[in-house]
């Protein structure tokens, strides 16, 4: 298993003071903070692979808080948001949870309510971060199946035995046993229980 | 208004039916004298002085039985010698003028109502921008001080102080808040509604609202809409306050007039030159006629 590197929080607030009272406190509490003025000074600065997740204001001038999670999630990148607002009303925060945001706080928040949101926001992350990993390595470990072997695996995922197999690809008993145990070496799976769970994972119909 | 002649001399009197007065003076065909006897022993205090009395109102009755309000003016009439004649004058009927005083008054209720709301909702805005800008660095405060407790080891007591010392600054800041939003929700209740508003149906209101108002003063109110007049976003509470107001004022001013001649134009437009939205007044004269008139722009979109 990979570790990974330190935690980091985004802040994004357009008010200066706001922001960098912001970053201390979140310093305060351990955690490496980088800070931005606007979504779009966000989205232009490159982030570093590790776990994160985003303090972000709604209303700024320019891209709102709002318009940068929408912007996020069209363009495939996934980072827990916690939203923070001078005042908040029911359409904007149920706009802001149902797509996703991990917390909606208002200003001013109490420290352990930002805190708490920004460790829960992390651990999600990084377990999100964790699957990506994972669902990335077996797709590589799929890809160096032959296509003999995943014909094969297509059917042991459906629990036919070697037997049935080998009629089906009109081929020899021993060849199919042959390539089983290929498959299950290649895709690190200890039993035919874990190979159907990795094709679940990848996709793959077990019909 | 059906102005009748006045029959004749001081016995004579005038009311809806004036022939069937003649002979009979005004107090004995009034049917309001004891209630409104000071209104009366003034009126025949000036009577007996021989002065002249202008638009002297009383109530008496129809031929039908129903109350009538007679408004009546008198000029004394001498001789060659200087010696008192009687009186001549004019009365007329202005029953259906005091009925409009109520509707008018409901007119008055309406625009005080609406001028309220333009400046409850002033204050709403005003509010809700006062309370962003004061809640941004109460949250820094406590940011900052929560920061601090953060970082602040245990230790001895001078060092428990200073934890206090941020602890108050935190509930303190916190309570400044509660209060910016507490009064902020309660402004909130009375923000403008902008929508989708067209400008005919704003003046239609208004006109609608201006009628009893303009029929009394005698002043003619004439619209023109355009077709391409497209539908605007506003509040149209405040637009129709907007307009009214104009609508008063251009009456107000035209009071001076003469009956004659008081011409009050709204019309809406699109201008595609002037990408303001505007609206002015203005005052066009002609001779014997004078008028108000207000263009309403609208910018192109």
């Amino acid at each position: 298993m990979v570790t990974d590197a330190a935690p980091i929080v985004f802040v994004v607030d357009d008010d200066p003071s706001v922001r960098s009272s912001t970053e201390r406190l979140v310093r305060s509490a351990g955690f490496e903070v980088k800070t931005f003025g606007s979504a779009a000074e966000f989205l232009e600065t490159p982030r570093p692979e590790a776990p994160a997740c985003l303090v972000l204001v709604i209303r700024m001038p320019g891209r709102s808080g709002l318009d940068l999670q929408h912007e996020l999630a069209g363009s495939g990148i996934q980072i827990p948001i916690i939203f923070v607002t001078g005042h908040a009303n029911i359409p904007m925060t149920v706009r802001a949870m149902k797509a996703g945001a991990v917390e909606f706080l208002t200003k001013p928040y109490r420290r352990n309510d930002l805190l708490q949101a920004i460790r829960t926001a992390i651990d999600r992350d990084r377990d999100a971060r964790q699957e990506r990993r994972e669902a990335l390595e077996l797709r590589q470990r799929y890809e160096r199946l032959t296509p003999r072997e995943r014909d094969v695996m297509a059917l042991v995922i459906t629990g036919m035995l070697n037997k049935q197999i080998a009629g089906e690809l009109a081929t020899a008993e021993r060849t199919v046993k042959f390539h089983r145990a290929h498959i299950m070496q290649k895709m690190k799976a200890e039993s035919v229980a874990e190979l159907v769970r990795m094709a679940g994972q990848l996709g793959l119909t077990t019909a | 208004m059906p102005a009748q002649p006045y029959t004749n001399m001081e016995r004579g009197t005038s009311g809806s039916d004036p022939a069937g007065r003649i002979g009979v003076t005004r107090w004995d065909c009034a049917v309001d004298v004891e209630e409104e006897r000071d209104k009366w022993s003034a009126h025949v205090a000036t009577s007996e002085a021989h002065q002249p009395f202008r638009g002297f109102v009383y109530r008496s009755t129809g031929a039908d039985g129903s109350a009538v309000y007679i408004s009546t003016s008198g000029k004394p009439v001498f001789d060659a010698d200087g010696r008192f004649l009687g009186y001549r004058g004019v009365s007329s009927d202005v029953t259906a003028v005091l009925r409009a005083e109520p509707v008018e008054k409901a007119l008055q209720t309406a625009q005080a109502e609406l001028a309220h709301v333009t400046r409850v909702t002033t204050l709403g805005e005003v509010t809700a921008s006062f309370a962003h800008e004061l809640n941004q660095p109460l949250a820094a405060i406590v940011n900052n001080a929560n920061a601090c407790l953060g970082v602040l080891p245990r230790g001895p007591r001078e060092q428990n102080d200073v934890r206090d010392a941020l602890a108050d600054i935190v509930s303190d800041a916190e309570r400044a808040s509660a209060i910016i939003q507490r009064v902020r929700s309660l402004a909130e209740r009375s923000s403008s509604d902008k929508a989708p508003v067209r400008l005919g149906d704003v003046i239609g209101q208004v006109v609608a609202l201006a009628r009893t108002e303009s029929a009394a003063r005698g002043v003619v109110i004439r619209t023109e809409v355009a077709a391409d007049v497209p539908v605007v976003l506003g509040d149209p509470v405040q637009l129709q306050q907007v307009l009214l107001n104009l609508v008063v004022n251009g009456m107000d001013a035209m009071g001076i007039m003469d009956g004659q001649g008081r011409l009050l134009e709204i019309r809406a437009r699109l201008d595609t030159h002037d990408r303001n939205r505007a609206v002015s007044s203005r005052r066009s004269t002609r001779r014997s006629r004078t008028a108000w008139a207000w263009d309403w722009r609208s910018a192109a979109p």
